[in-house]
């Protein structure tokens, strides 16, 4: 499946790059909430 | 530890026939899996296109139902572009870019699999709308409310559906943006990367910036009708122009999505048929860079008749209308790179050189189309439909076409069949321009977009497009065709296939094996260029 | 059908053939109309000057890909240059586009300017969009009707209806009921919808402005010739969406004052604008009291706003309360003004009784918090809107939006007491 137990320096590697997803991952869900408080503010919030 | 004797211990590990393709992680197989989707899916969305055509042959209502025929339309768009454009691009994207920045494959494999096979689900989703009471969605791919709330049943199944490929796309995005800063050989300096990645890269930030704005869009819309919210309902106080406008901002990015890989594409094929390096690289990365910025800034000019104040109208045209100085760039690069080099017009090189000049076009009537005043008789008439099908069809898939054609002796091992593929592409080309060219007069004339049936002076110019449209549909089973006998068999592909070509994709034999690069390629590798001494 | 398939695909494949020789072998103008009113001239030229500077690019950049795809040729024995950069052409094709660009922009932006100015209209007509024909109301003469596509066309449009569309005259281009306007005047339009989005167009006057449920959107055109325009709808409205067109009648100002004096005296029937006789088909015109001095009074349409309503078959209950602007500014006079305006604008939404109607998202005016709170903010809600409460400040004059809100902080059991003045109105805007 992958090289991990091969290679420890690809290992380090893909820990990073999976940090990186999970930043990633995370402005992706960011946006999607800021999304709706964008057109809640731009309704006003009463009413 | 040697190379081979790891490939053949992984390959034996794997599971053969179907299971192979459900389990696999592996950045080919699932490259593999995402052509073949969005070959199946092109000719799932060419169908409904066929079906369009055919209505529209001559005047008076023949085959279909109206309400059936915006299905048509909607489905169309819908398929074409997250069906078949962008999984295309993934699907690149997946096979070369391990290839071209030396790592063994992509970041994230187990999540590789699951972007894929979330998307088969999402169009069986989507697609069985269309039996359901009421009909699938008929109210455009941009699914502006309140028409859009007026769907029968397939309503939620159709934003659920919406849901399931933007959660792809952003899986798939973020695996290639974690690849490309994380595997890549440690040789090559962001500056240095193949152009194809970078269009890629910048495409991947794209993709995770407006994928969850359009989630967010559908979601609001599904709320408003299942749980009393008023997000876009003016009787509750919401704002029906408002969704236009987050559905814009997920939108006109998603239009560069589908065209910036396409760019990658062009400069990497152009370049290798001149036997030259490609001219301006730095300015082409800056080029795709500003694209991708002004992207965010232009949304409205898809909206001007919606009555936005003036002052909204002009930044939005000035905006507009400045895309075009570093989409000129490219061309003029792309056209500097050509210059006084030494042209073969292979396949991959005759689309490429159709996509310089027909997209040049689409990019013409998009600066027209920017100019409001002109606008006002442009918008949402047949000219607009010549212009983004010029952008997408002659622009995104013939240079999805072109890649595929480039890259398929790497991918097999064979050449593929040059005279099928000439044929492929002068039908394309001859048949493309009788099908898009004529909207362009339609357009002017008035003919609005989306009608199922029109004035009889209109059916000329509709009956010339529906031909062409019949040609360039059948013309697609001769890309399939040369694809698969490409698989099946053909003349030896070296590993370096086309003698001009330069990157670390040609440094590895043909077919590649099944891991890319196990040890990082020499730094030799990444600079070597066949036409280029220094 | 299948004769007439086959004799239409033989007479398409002829006219391609002649298209390499002649456009002048297809029905339609293969360019933009140059079209009847100022914007629609204006919308040409700048189409026709992007037109030939894109040309002009195109044979440059064509022109010298065809050069070396000529000439740079492998197969012609051309051997690769080595260049790969140059800081000089790329400032170089960066800078001219942008040129060319702002070359452009300037025109068009004076073109929207003028596009964008509705003030000082002559009439105003509001048009309103449904699922799937037009509403055209004659504000100012206080009578309203529905257009919808001509019956023989929709007859023949239906599936398999068996009717070649080649013998309907007009095909899916005519209406009921056209709109007719008379020429020479500038004529405001208001253009909402009563259900989804739609879009009126008509290719002539270079005028589309979409229609939203909710919201009033301004245009104006000004029809320079007589004549008969036709367009559609251009923005998807659902099932019926290719079958509601724009028909738009254009006459000289006498005798667009006789279709109006006749559509008045008509009972209910549509008059057909050319004969003058009344027509059976469709349905009725509705009359409604007419919004007198819906306009600035300044302007040449004022014999027809202050036309004797009289002649309307339902004598207006508004009649009494035509209070002169010049006249002194007392709360009688603003009251009985205010009430007219509001029962022509505000009543259909926050209800004759002021109370509301919560399924449109109309706040009661009875006892109502803006009402009674702070005046400046009332007179700024109504200016400017809010959500679907449409800006008021761009369709009423200063004295209709005083006496209104004078109307609604006096009425319906509200007692403020505050008289507003049209010159608070003027400096609020």
């Amino acid at each position: 499946m992958s090289m991990q137990q091969d290679d420890p320096q690809l290992t380090a590697k893909r820990r990073r790059a999976r940090r990186t997803a999970l930043i990633f991952g995370i402005v992706a869900l960011a946006f999607y909430v800021a999304i709706f408080c964008l057109v809640r503010w731009r309704h006003g919030f009463g009413s | 530890m040697s190379n081979t004797a790891v490939a053949h211990e992984h390959h034996a590990e794997h599971p053969s026939g179907i299971w192979r393709w459900i389990s696999t992680t592996n950045h080919k197989d699932i490259g593999t899996l995402y052509l073949f989707f969005s070959l199946l899916m092109f000719f799932v969305g060419g169908g409904f296109a066929m079906v369009i055509r055919a209505e529209l042959f001559e005047p008076g209502m023949q085959l279909v139902d109206p309400l059936m025929f915006n299905e048509m339309t909607t489905l169309h768009a819908l398929v074409m572009i997250f069906g078949a454009i962008m999984p295309a691009f993934v699907g690149l994207a997946n096979w070369m870019i391990p290839m071209m920045i030396g790592a063994p494959d992509m970041a994230l494999p187990r999540m590789n699999n699951w972007s894929f096979w979330i998307l088969p689900f999402a169009f069986l989703l989507l697609l069985s709308t269309t039996l359901m009471p009421g009909g699938g969605p008929a109210g455009g791919w941009t699914m502006y409310p309140p028409l859009m709330l007026q769907t029968g049943m397939a309503f939620p199944f159709v934003i659920f559906a919406v849901h399931l490929m933007g959660i792809s796309s952003v899986m798939g995005a973020i695996n290639v943006i974690a690849t490309i800063l994380n595997l890549r050989s440690k040789d090559m300096p962001l500056m240095k990367m193949p152009l194809f990645v970078w269009t890629w890269l910048i495409t991947a930030y794209l993709l995770i910036a407006v994928m969850p704005v359009l989630a967010g869009a559908v979601t609001m819309m599904l709320t408003d009708r299942y749980f009393g919210t008023s997000f876009f309902d003016a009787a509750g106080g919401g704002d029906p122009v408002l969704y236009q406008h987050v559905f814009w901002f997920f939108g006109h990015p998603e239009v560069y999505i589908m065209i910036l890989p396409a760019f990658g594409i062009i400069s990497e094929v152009i370049a290798t048929f001149s036997r030259k390096p490609l001219f301006g690289y730095d300015s082409m990365v800056y080029a795709v860079a500003s694209i991708a910025f002004l992207s965010f800034i232009v949304w409205a000019h898809h909206m001007f008749t919606v009555g936005m104040p003036l002052a909204a109208e002009l930044f939005f045209m000035f905006s507009t209308m400045l895309i075009a100085v570093p989409t000129g760039v490219k061309v003029f690069n792309w056209l500097a790179t050509m210059w006084r080099g030494s042209l073969s017009f292979e396949t991959p090189m005759l689309f490429a050189i159709a996509f310089v000049f027909l997209f040049t076009i689409g990019g013409f009537s998009g600066v027209m189309l920017a100019l409001v005043p002109a606008d006002y008789q442009y918008h949402m008439t047949y000219f607009v439909v010549a212009h983004f099908h010029y952008v997408l069809v002659t622009g995104a898939a013939f240079a999805i076409m072109a890649g595929v054609y480039y890259w398929l002796p790497k991918w097999t091992g064979h050449m593929y069949n040059e005279t099928l593929g000439k044929w492929h592409f002068w039908l394309s080309v001859i048949s493309v321009n009788v099908l898009f060219f004529p909207m362009h007069f339609l357009g002017l004339a008035g003919m609005p977009r989306r009608i199922p049936d029109y004035p009889v002076q209109f059916t000329d110019l509709n009956m010339i497009a529906s031909i062409g449209g019949f040609v360039f549909g059948v013309s697609q089973l001769l890309f399939v065709a040369v694809v698969i006998l490409c698989i099946r068999g053909g003349k030896k592909a070296e590993a370096r296939a086309w003698d001009g070509a330069h990157g670390l994709e040609w440094t590895l034999p043909s077919p590649p094996p099944y891991h890319s690069f196990s040890e990082p390629p020499p730094a030799s590798a990444i600079w070597a260029h066949p036409y280029r001494p220094d | 059908m299948v004769m007439n398939t086959l004799r239409n695909a033989l007479r398409v494949t002829v006219i391609a053939a002649l298209t390499l020789m002649s456009e002048a072998a297809f029905a339609i103008d293969l360019n933009m109309p140059v079209g009847v009113t100022p914007t629609s001239h204006n919308a040409w030229w700048i189409h026709m000057f992007a037109f030939w500077i894109c040309v002009g690019i195109g044979v440059v950049v064509f022109g010298l890909m065809i050069w070396s795809i000529i000439f740079h040729r492998k197969s012609a024995g051309h051997k690769p240059a080595q260049f790969h950069d140059s800081t000089f052409f790329e400032v170089t094709w960066t800078i001219i586009p942008f040129i060319i660009l702002i070359a452009l922009a300037i025109p068009a932006a004076k073109g929207l300017v003028r596009i964008y100015d509705t003030s000082d209209p002559d009439m105003t007509v509001k048009i309103t969009g449904f699922q799937w024909k037009w509403q055209y109301d004659y504000l100012q003469d206080g009578f309203s009707y529905f257009s919808m596509l001509a019956a023989d066309s929709e007859k023949a449009s239906r599936l398999d209806s068996g009717i070649n569309p080649d013998s309907v005259p007009n095909y899916l281009r005519d209406v009921d009921h056209p709109m007719v306007v008379p020429t020479g005047k500038k004529i405001r339009l208001l253009i909402t919808s009563d259900d989804v989005i739609h879009s009126w167009y008509v290719p002539d006057f270079a005028e589309k402005t979409d229609a939203i449920p909710g919201f009033v959107n301004q245009a104006w055109i000004e029809v320079e010739k007589p004549g008969i325009y036709r367009g559609a709808c251009t923005a998807l409205c659902g099932r019926w969406h290719g079958f509601m067109p724009v028909v738009v009648v254009a006459e000289s100002w006498d005798d667009y004052q006789k279709w109006v004096a006749a559509m008045k005296a008509g009972g209910g029937a549509y008059i057909n604008p050319q004969t003058l006789q009344p027509e059976q088909n469709g349905s009725p015109v509705e009359f409604a009291p007419a919004q007198l001095n819906f306009n600035a009074p300044t302007t040449s349409a004022t014999p027809a706003a202050t036309a004797p309503v009289a002649a309307a078959p339902q004598p207006a209950k508004a009649q009494s309360a035509t209070a002169p602007a010049k006249s002194a500014w007392t709360m009688k006079t603003a009251m009985a003004k205010g009430k007219q305006v509001y029962d022509q604008n505000c009543a259909s939404c926050h209800m004759p009784d002021g109370k509301g109607n919560p399924a449109l998202g109309a706040k009661a005016i009875a006892g109502g918090t803006v009402p009674n709170g702070p005046l400046a903010a009332h007179i700024a809600l109504v200016l400017h809107g809010k959500g679907i409460m449409p800006a008021w400040g761009n369709m009423l004059k200063d004295d209709d939006l005083a006496a209104v809100i004078t109307y609604e902080r006096n009425a319906f059991g509200n007692h403020t007491g505050d008289l507003v003045a049209p010159a608070q109105i003027k400096a609020a805007r």
